[in-house]
């Protein structure tokens, strides 16, 4: 049998060793994803927990009619949609939408690195880093991200522009700084 | 269309990004989990507690409040009609067989004018209930002498109310239910196969909490025996206690031992006690575990569970070991007195059903901890901190297949659950209550 079947087969029946097992085989790839979906790394780790939780229990409904990976993703992706709409109706209007700085790197666009981008998603404001995540990485449509955010297609797009004019401002900041040392 | 620079440029970076969660990130999804099965079963448990309760208090309250009706035999037809009687009671005419009615009144008088005639052995008149008012009113005195209202009406008869006392209806409700029991008392043997495992939260300290016990440890088999003695003391109701021996623990996976080679021991003894001087020590979630063997060098392959002292082998001897097993078990010993109450439910073919509970008290007598899944053989060590006197409840069911007369063969699946935490104050790095699900199987003896 597949290793990952049997994997899988484990954890339906509760196997503790076997739920350990699909949990190592994932955590690092879905982290990285809900690092993208956070402002923190705290904020990570509480969609890491949320996500895991909801993949065992949801584990019986899994049919193979797909790739396992991509259903996992899928949840954590649903799971950080989540996380958006609880912190939504806790935070006041301009803390979702306003735009909170960046974190200098010093570095030229080219030369950013993974984490430093990471660093700038992640410093998007909330809704922006949102759509964004779901738009450019994810594939969703404005009216797939309307929908799932509970928002007007014009305003995915508008947070969508938004969110790419404050990464642009940034890469291009960083530019001057690397030229101006050139 | 063709995708913005900025989207690409973000994507390429960041699609196939892994980054490693925090280690405690486990520990914490395997507790939620746990959690979650927790709160499952307790709201599965509560909903049939709380049907089963609701309907115990449903038909108790139906038993004790609708009156059971005595009749006796001649009861008024129509053609039987009552003449005038003495003055003290109106003249009665008959409504329907058994029942009498008030001529005078069109509409029963629920207050002042009811009552219902209480059963015939009675001497005298109890008020009805509102339910049979619309059915039997009469005015009456409120105590009227049933033996004068017989003599008006020589050839009757009356419907009436038993008003027993509550705490009589109560027995009657238990008596009904039940089956005669047909022996006092009984003594009988028993053995139980056993899952045993652990409830465990929490890890104090920060050696303890990254380490995820509830993906590392199992449950096991374990066998346990015992006498019994049951007293009949009401009808459907039987007390049992007696003595018990039985064991409980949890196999730990991924530990693995070495040994050397050529099978030689690997560590001294002290001179004077004979102590073994193994410089390992293995955390379990129900506790640490001292090594007193001088063969085995243990390693933890998922985790860091075995801590070694500076004493411990250096790493050139280290590999030279060969391996020799993997896993070790947990197991411990206890004698046990319960207390527990039976209650018969139901009797289908000659078998009996009962519904049991109650507590006990343990006594350890053995602490030991196996190479393997063997736990008859070889012991490696023991728990620190065992705590030696526990309670625990029980629960379950017995069904009895009647073998003769006075032989019963008893089938009886039953949960323990200790009352308090395996280990001592001070040696609790968690709080691990050890629970139990055993078929008790064996015969008892009535006499």
């Amino acid at each position: 049998m597949d290793p990952l079947r049997k994997i899988v087969k484990g954890c339906l029946q509760n196997r503790k060793d076997d739920q350990y097992r699909l949990y190592a085989r994932f955590s690092r790839k879905m982290f990285g994803i809900c690092l993208r979906y956070s402002a923190s790394y705290d904020e990570a780790q509480d969609i890491l927990q949320e996500g895991f939780v909801k993949v065992f229990s949801s584990l019986p409904s899994f049919k193979w009619q797909g790739s396992l990976e991509a259903w996992i993703r899928r949840i954590f992706v649903n799971t950080a949609i989540e996380k958006y709409r609880e912190r939504v109706y806790h935070l006041p209007a301009e803390e979702v939408m306003d735009y909170e700085g960046y974190s200098s790197s010093n570095k030229g666009p080219d030369m950013l690195n993974a984490r430093d981008i990471l660093a700038l998603v992640q410093q998007l404001p909330l809704q922006y880093r949102l759509v964004f995540n779901l738009y450019a990485l994810e594939g969703y449509s404005h009216r797939e991200i309307a929908e799932a955010l509970q928002i007007a297609e014009s305003t995915s797009r508008s947070n969508l522009a938004r969110a790419r004019m404050l990464l642009k401002d940034k890469l291009v900041r960083e530019m001057q700084v690397v030229v101006k040392a050139i | 269309m063709e995708e913005h620079y900025i989207d690409r440029r973000v994507r390429e970076e960041l699609e196939g990004l892994e980054a490693n969660p925090p280690v405690e990130a486990w520990a914490e999804i395997s507790d939620a989990l746990a959690l979650r099965r927790k709160r499952s079963v307790r709201y599965m448990l509560s909903g049939i507690a709380a049907s089963v309760a609701m309907l115990a208090v449903s038909v108790l309250t139906y038993w004790l409040l609708t009156d059971r009706v005595d009749t006796i035999p001649g009861a008024y037809s129509e053609t039987q009609m009552p003449q005038a009687i003495s003055p003290v009671a109106p003249a009665l005419t008959v409504s329907s067989p058994g029942i009498i009615m008030n001529p005078g009144a069109e509409r029963p008088e629920i207050s002042t004018s009811g009552y219902l005639f209480a059963s015939l052995g009675e001497d005298v008149l109890q008020p009805a209930d509102d339910n049979s008012l619309a059915l039997l009113t009469v005015d009456l005195p409120e105590r009227y002498p049933v033996t004068e209202l017989m003599a008006q009406y020589p050839s009757g008869s009356f419907s009436g109310s038993v008003n027993k006392p509550y705490t009589e209806r109560i027995y009657d409700f238990f008596a009904a239910f039940s089956s005669n029991e047909p022996h006092k008392f009984r003594v009988g043997a028993h053995f139980s196969p056993q899952s045993s495992y652990r409830v465990y939260s929490g890890g104090v300290g920060p050696a303890y909490e990254d380490i995820p016990y509830g993906a590392l440890e199992e449950a096991m088999l374990t066998m346990g025996a015992g006498i019994s003695g049951y007293y009949n003391f009401a009808p459907g109701w039987t007390l049992q206690t007696g003595l018990n021996y039985f064991r409980t623990g949890q196999y730990i996976r991924d530990i693995v031992s070495y040994n050397h080679p050529s099978s030689l021991p690997l560590y001294g003894q002290e001179r004077t006690t004979g102590r073994v001087l193994h410089p390992q020590t293995i955390l379990t979630s129900q506790g640490s575990v001292a090594l007193f063997d001088q063969y085995h060098y243990f390693a933890d392959v998922q985790s860091s569970r075995v801590i070694t002292s500076k004493e411990g082998l250096e790493g050139t001897e280290i590999r030279t070991l060969k391996r020799s097993g993997e896993g070790i078990s947990q197991v411990f010993s206890y004698i046990e007195m319960p207390v527990v109450f039976r209650y018969h439910i139901l009797r289908r073919g000659g078998i009996d059903l009962h519904v049991k509970g109650g507590m006990s008290g343990t006594y350890l007598i053995g602490n030991d901890v196996y190479l393997g899944r063997n736990i008859y053989q070889n012991p490696v060590g023991e728990t620190f901190g065992v705590r030696e006197i526990n309670f625990s409840a029980i629960g379950g069911f017995s069904v009895e297949l009647p073998l003769t007369n006075r032989l019963y063969l008893h089938i009886e699946p039953t949960a323990q659950l200790f009352l308090n935490p395996v280990l001592r104050e001070g040696f609790m790095m968690g709080h691990a209550y050890p629970f139990g699900y055993s078929l008790v199987t064996g015969i008892s003896y009535g006499f």
